[in-house]
């Protein structure tokens, strides 16, 4: 029976009294907890492409100067051997000449 | 006291374990910033009215069940079962948002009206005049109660 003298207050501390959350809740807040970059999966896929880079970067930039350094000394070398040969027409036209001013003197 | 905070105010489970979750998650970003266990206490009750009455306020959730939509207790002898426990949460979600977070960190958490004025910003006589208001709205709805059951 409702006494005559209502205590609200001790009624809404009766009624406000403390309750749970669902049983799995812990279980979600754990899943939802903050994880370290590296720790996730996104993390260590992002910094194993990180690596990659790292590496593979540098490896190529020194691949393709050597590349150029094989292109340069292949163009010294042709440059090289077309002096090479323009000087030995030179000598045989020059040598040439020689002979036939030779000959016109001798005659 | 985190969910049963939100809980009590919202009425609204699901949403009362988001806030929870959002403000341990909060917790747990700023756990070096906590200098003893009361001002870890002081920090989760003040975040957590806050975040409810934002929550309340976004989502328009007052309006939900007014006063006179409660069911009345249907007998004498239910007024000392949990039906009354309940008509009267339902009385308290019925409050507005201020109003009802003051009377929630009053009777559930037992905080003094200048501990509930100084986590809410608001002068310790508006805390009194709001809890005096409250209270005699309740157990007026509560006397009518009695008489329509006479």
């Amino acid at each position: 029976m409702m006494p005559e003298e209502f205590d609200v207050e001790r009624e809404l501390r009766r009624a406000l009294h403390p309750v749970d959350p669902t049983k799995d809740f812990s279980a979600q807040f754990v899943a939802r907890r903050p994880v370290a970059f590296w720790k996730r999966p996104v993390g260590r896929l992002a910094i194993a492409a990180s690596l990659i880079v790292f590496l593979l970067v540098p490896a190529g930039v020194m691949e393709e100067r050597a590349r150029e350094r094989r292109r340069g000394e292949k163009a010294r070398d042709e440059l090289i051997t077309a002096l090479h040969i323009t000087g030995k027409t030179l000598q045989k036209t020059r040598q040439r000449v020689v002979r036939q001013l030779n000959r016109r003197g001798s005659i | 006291m985190v969910f049963s905070l939100a809980y009590h105010f919202l009425q609204d489970r699901p949403l009362a374990e988001d806030i929870t979750q959002d403000v341990f998650l909060q917790l747990y970003r700023e756990a070096d910033t906590f200098d003893s266990e009361r001002h870890v206490r002081y920090w989760l009750r003040k975040v957590t009215s806050h975040r409810s009455i934002d929550a309340a306020r976004k989502r328009k959730l007052r309006p939900r069940l007014t006063l006179e939509e409660i069911r009345e207790p249907a007998g004498q002898e239910e007024f000392r079962d949990p039906m009354l426990s309940e008509t009267l949460r339902k009385m308290v979600a019925g409050l507005p948002e201020t109003p009802r977070m003051i009377v929630v960190l009053r009777y559930q958490e037992e905080m003094d009206p200048s501990e509930i004025a100084e986590m809410l910003n608001m002068p310790l006589a508006t805390v009194k005049s709001h809890l005096h208001r409250s209270l005699t709205l309740l157990r007026g709805k509560m006397q009518r109660k009695k008489e329509l059951v006479r």
